[in-house]
């Protein structure tokens, strides 16, 4: 397993996905350095950081066609009967590299807010970053609904239909979006930005709470449920090559 | 079983642990740096990281080797089988009947302590606190880097090199009383018991490393009994989180002498969990003889 997992991280060429987290303390680092505390002390610094931590919580979503299609090809049947573990578990091996990416994530998050804390002068900022801080793990949470929407289709379909999927996925919102605009009510988009969440999340704390809670379980719960699914599609795969 | 390299390797570690630790943590204090305040909590999640840091370098320059998963390795795999689940379940479970439990029982003492109008005054409806607890397992899991840091040094080397030493129930004693004096440079500035009580700080020194020592041989336990060091990083940090549904209707304030002492209410607060940490020493000296 701890084989498995390892080529897949030099799969997805894991060493640039570690190399930007660091860089973002870099950034961080040279934004304590080079900005004036006035700045520093304004909502701007938290909303690039909230942005960084959001960015690097899409990352994982693109590993998966790297993590399967480094497997596919001819052979494939000879491949799986050489190694070392049941189809179940080279299932499970994606499945954990990806929610290893997730924790690594959300775990440099967590030390980078409390940098970001250090730069606050006023309690109210703190506040807000500390909310902003509680949004990341929902964000992060939401991705891995994404993953485990996306993930039996490559496991059990391969990358190309994988990805076809995914598209699908991507259409389907995007058209989504365009039909709110266009039937919606769109007051709603008008008042809304980051910063009133915010103070609404400050002014709901059952809310806060509620969600804080929810999503993470919830998000955990579909990962699960999602590997159980393409472990039966992967162990009743018949290969090409058979 | 070579106990002078134990022994080497154990003094490496415990230099390199207290060093990465102390001399920040010193060098912030005496240039005026405050407890309260988000650099000293930026120091603290850092503190979390060192005994893994150290572990990695002790087992780096002494040529131990850096296995991930198996015997004498950091633990940092999951395995459900042969029954394990039910420790983690187990697991899942400790923190709420040592806390919450402990709350109950000092509210029984002292039943003028409680005061639901505390719970109110956190804005949050009375059916959150059903949701308290699971709240505590999620922000443990989400925020679990820090205390998994702290785990792996002390839990996956520290623990098991005394237990060659000196058996169980020394590696807990001393183990425990090495983990609570790590902490005395923040207990000194204020971490968990302030800085204005009774016998300050020794009485929080005491205090605190009687807690170590039993929260200690329970996470010690749980790891030795799962194999692996994530639910001890877990209950650590639902520890740390804080998230005590009972805690909120607790008053201390009415509480008047001795017991109006922070170290006191703490104690008395952790008496439950003092003696499940008394029943893991037992167990872990059952475990070492059907080992031997």
């Amino acid at each position: 397993m701890l084989g498995l997992l390892y080529k897949d991280y030099i799969a997805v060429k894991g060493k640039y996905f570690l190399m930007a987290l660091f860089g973002q303390f870099l950034l961080l680092t040279a934004i304590r350095l080079t900005v004036v505390d006035e700045v520093l002390d304004h909502v701007l610094p938290a909303l690039v950081m909230m942005m960084l931590c959001c960015l690097a919580a899409v990352l994982p979503l693109f590993f998966e066609p790297s993590l399967m299609k480094a497997d596919e090809g001819r052979k494939q049947k000879q491949y799986f009967l050489s190694l070392p573990v049941s189809r179940r578990q080279y299932v499970a091996s994606k499945y954990i590299f990806l929610a290893i990416a997730f924790y690594i994530i959300q775990s440099v998050a967590t030390f980078e807010f409390l940098m970001c804390q250090v730069n606050m002068k006023s309690e109210e900022m703190t506040a807000k970053l500390s909310t902003f801080q509680m949004l990341v793990p929902t964000f992060i949470a939401l991705c891995l609904v994404i993953c485990a929407l996306e993930l039996p289709f490559f496991v059990g379909m391969g990358v190309k239909k994988g990805m076809a999927a995914k598209e699908s996925l991507i259409f389907i919102v995007f058209f989504l979006v365009v039909a709110y605009v266009m039937f919606g009510d769109l007051s709603i988009v008008e008042e809304a930005n980051l910063m009133s969440l915010v103070d609404y999340f400050m002014k709901h704390p059952e809310i806060s709470m509620s969600v804080q809670v929810l999503f993470p379980i919830v998000s955990i719960l579909s990962y699960y449920i999602s590997y159980l699914i393409s472990a039966r599609f992967f162990e009743g795969k018949e290969w090409e090559d058979e | 079983m070579n106990k002078k390299l134990t022994k080497k390797r154990l003094l490496i570690y415990l230099a390199l642990s207290f060093a990465l630790v102390w001399v920040p943590m010193i060098i912030y204090f005496a240039t005026g740096g405050k407890y309260d305040s988000p650099m000293m909590n930026l120091i603290l999640a850092y503190s979390m990281l060192c005994p893994s840091i150290a572990v990695l370098v002790t087992r780096k320059i002494t040529k131990e080797g850096i296995p991930l998963i198996g015997k004498d390795s950091l633990q940092l795999g999951i395995n459900l089988k042969n029954k394990r689940w039910i420790w983690f379940l187990l697991g899942f479970v400790a923190p709420v009947i040592y806390w919450d439990l402990g709350q109950l029982v000092f509210m029984a003492i002292f039943p003028e302590t409680y005061n639901p109008a505390g719970f109110d005054a956190v804005g949050l409806p009375r059916i959150a606190l059903f949701l308290l607890p699971i709240f505590g397992w999620v922000t443990g899991i989400v925020g679990s880097i820090g205390a998994l840091g702290e785990e792996i040094g002390w839990r996956t080397y520290l623990y098991p090199k005394l237990e060659e030493l000196m058996g169980p129930v020394g590696s807990v004693i001393v183990g425990g009383i090495i983990w609570g004096v790590w902490h005395y440079p923040a207990i000194l500035q204020g971490h968990n018991f302030g800085t204005d009580y009774w016998g300050a700080p020794w009485s929080g020194f005491f205090e605190f490393t009687f807690s170590c020592v039993t929260m200690g041989a329970l996470l010690y336990l749980v790891t030795k009994k799962t194999g692996s060091i994530w639910l001890a990083a877990i209950m650590h940090a639902v520890n740390n989180s804080g998230a005590r549904a009972f805690g909120l209707c607790l008053d201390t304030e009415v509480l008047t002498g001795i017991w109006a002492e922070e170290p006191i209410q703490i104690f008395m607060g952790n008496v439950v969990l003092n003696i499940m940490g008394v029943i893991a020493i037992v167990m872990l000296v059952k475990m070492k003889k059907e080992e031997d």
